[in-house]
């Protein structure tokens, strides 16, 4: 169930470097699907670890972001680094995934037969600024206009970056869905 | 709106419905970007379920906290709080602070507050996976809105159930003795078996459900909770705390007094028909043991002196897990769902109920439609297929209509409006209302939802 919605990312991030850890809760809650939605377009069966070590990340280094309104691309960079790290098996990686294993983990979320991870790697697959518009609109359920609050944009701006995700997801998919007709069609 | 302008606003399509007219517009005639648009409206479909599907595991939150707990000691030296040099003046002060409150604290034992009650039961709902209430109410009757509450009415049972599986948007369903919603964590459906309408929607959460309206946070009580702790810290509302005993169980009792969210003339029409528009006492009662909520009761303040219950629960109870069956509903055989994820087009809009037409203008061609008696010319107003009893339309045969009046709003919406009416019916009975007629939808189609 969503947390205390009501304070601003700056507010909630102020309450954390005050000492009050409890408030990093509210920006876990707020960014914890768009950011998994991204880790599984990159990392199918490690998208939780991911996230979960990015959200320790960020937590640790809060006090070097500056710019509040720039939270979620923040932890979208992260999380970049924290998949480069996986995919070269890297230390600070398998510390981690050892670090988190030792506590309770998370249950992992199932991977179901509907799972569409076709457009999961699309979308992780857009050029920022798009990917984040797509990951909060749909992922973190928010409208253009808090989409435009949060990330402190013009409204305009979003639903045109938005606009034109629509387009780029649409190229990015048709020419998968033509290339397997292509070869069910030579294989039958 | 050129078409390059057009395609850079599709999006604003699926916003709210204050956006969108102008790109709905340039698209009732231009059939290269209707095209461009319906792709569009395929990738927001699958882009909505693909989310409401791939949701955190349910202790996703939890895990990532605790994890992020575990690098505390590590952090208090690195960044997170700063330890400047005067670190051991503050240890210092702070001892001495704990040496005065544990000689306060010893000496007079500290009560609770309702605050604190509010905030440990929000925590006790922190891990529940399944949540099963009954309770009764005074509904208008028992196929309308759930959430549309009646002084006058004796009371109607409801029935609400939630559970929270991983991988899954919350389930749930609120069920009238006419009237059920169910969300099954992909799609939301509706079922009104007097109508016989049955309706397929996209997944919603309570809080998007309209029909649910204050109800919705039933579904979600910690939000609830977390909210009257916002009131009782801002002093928006009058909170007290008290305590009870019965049957040998103590429970910590909450009462909340506040006033109605009264800010337009349609506010003002819906006093006392919905929980926000009214002036009410709400009183939680929670177990003193466990924290967790177990009754709520709601009184409306009608007049001076006259306090009126109009819902109070009979059942609370967090069970471990709960029936597939209860997220789904079977059909008598014959009705089908209606999907109403398909948006209507420009070309399905009667002339009636075009964009152009004036919230009065709508409530006109209605009545004269609902004068005729033919189910079919009543139809094209209504936002979803349903079957109305024959007596229904008995009743308005031959109706004349006295006047129509001008049209208003609630606060927060400008696309719903009550048009006031009175109609004299052919047994000479007359019936003065407000017809409700909207068109909140991205081409400003008009609908009649209700009042007649």
């Amino acid at each position: 169930m969503p947390s205390n919605d009501s304070l601003s990312d700056g507010n909630c991030i102020q309450q954390c470097l005050d000492g009050d850890s409890e408030a990093f809760r509210t920006l876990v809650m707020r960014y914890q699907n768009p950011l998994l939605a991204f880790a599984r377009g990159r990392v199918p069966h490690e998208a939780d670890e991911v996230a979960q070590e990015s959200f320790v990340r960020a937590f640790t280094q809060l006090r070097s972001l500056k710019n509040p309104a720039s939270l979620f691309p923040w932890l979208i960079g992260i999380a970049d680094r924290v998949i480069k790290e996986s995919r070269r098996s890297d230390a600070r990686y398998q510390s981690a995934i050892t670090r988190l294993a030792a506590l309770q983990p998370a249950d992992r979320r199932p991977s179901g037969e509907g799972d569409d991870l076709e457009l999961d790697r699309a979308v992780a697959g857009l050029p920022e600024p798009y990917r984040q518009i797509v990951l909060l609109r749909y992922y973190g359920e928010l409208s253009c206009v808090q989409i435009g609050d949060r990330l402190d944009v013009p409204v305009g701006t979003v639903t045109k970056r938005l606009s034109r995700a629509y387009a780029m997801l649409r190229e990015a998919l048709i020419p998968q869905t033509a290339a397997s007709e292509r070869t069910c069609h030579e294989l039958h | 709106m050129n078409c390059t302008e057009c395609r850079e606003h599709l999006a604003e399509l699926f916003e709210t419905p204050n956006d969108g007219v102008v790109v709905s517009e340039h698209l009732a005639q231009c059939p290269a970007c209707r095209e461009e648009a319906e792709h569009a409206r395929a990738l927001h479909a699958r882009l909505t379920s693909r989310a409401a599907q791939a949701v955190a595991s349910p202790n996703f939150t939890e895990a990532t906290l605790r994890a992020c707990r575990d690098t505390l000691p590590s952090v208090k030296s690195s960044g997170l709080r700063t330890w400047n040099s005067l670190w051991r003046w503050g240890l210092a002060a702070a001892a001495m602070v704990g040496i005065v409150f544990l000689f306060l604290y010893t000496q007079s034992p500290r009560q609770a507050s309702a605050e604190d009650v509010l905030k440990s039961g929000s925590a006790a709902l922190q891990d529940i996976h399944a949540l099963h209430i009954q309770a009764r109410m005074r509904a208008v009757n028992t196929t309308d809105n759930p959430g549309a509450i009646d002084l006058t009415q004796d009371f109607t049972p409801i029935e609400i159930w939630t559970r929270t599986q991983p991988g899954k948007k919350m389930e749930w369903r609120v069920e009238k003795p006419q009237r059920i919603m169910v969300m099954d964590g992909r799609a939301t459906y509706i079922y009104i078996p007097t109508v016989q309408l049955a309706a397929e929607m996209g997944p919603m959460s309570p809080k998007q459900s309209g029909d649910l309206n204050w109800l919705s946070g039933l579904l979600e009580p910690r939000e609830v909770l977390e909210n009257e702790l916002k009131n009782a810290q801002s002093n928006a509302a009058d909170v007290k705390l008290t305590q009870e005993t019965v049957d040998g169980r103590e429970f910590s009792v909450v009462t909340v007094e506040s006033k109605a969210q009264v800010k337009s003339e349609g506010d003002e029409w819906l006093k006392n028909k919905l929980i926000w528009t009214s002036d009410t006492r709400r009183i939680y009662r929670f177990d003193a043991q466990t924290s967790r909520l177990e009754g709520l009761q709601i009184f409306v303040h009608a007049e001076p002196g006259n306090d009126v219950l109009v819902f109070e629960t009979t059942l609370v109870e967090y069970p471990d897990t709960l029936a597939d069956t209860l997220f789904s509903i079977d059909l008598p055989q014959g009705l089908q769902w209606q999907d109403m994820r398909k948006a209507p087009t420009a070309k399905d809009i009667p002339p009636t109920c075009a964009p152009s037409k004036k919230p009065e203008e709508v409530a006109q061609s209605f009545f004269k439609a609902l004068s005729t008696g033919n189910p079919d010319a009543v139809q094209p107003y209504m936002m979803i297929k349903m079957k109305f009893p024959d007596e229904v339309f008995a009743a308005f045969k031959d109706l004349q209509i006295v006047s129509i009046g001008k049209p208003f709003h609630t606060s927060g919406t400008t696309h719903v409006w009550f048009v006031p009416y009175e109609i004299q019916l052919s047994n000479g009975e007359t019936k003065k209302f407000n017809l409700n007629v909207r068109n909140d939808n991205q081409l400003r189609r008009w609908y009649v939802d209700g009042g007649f």
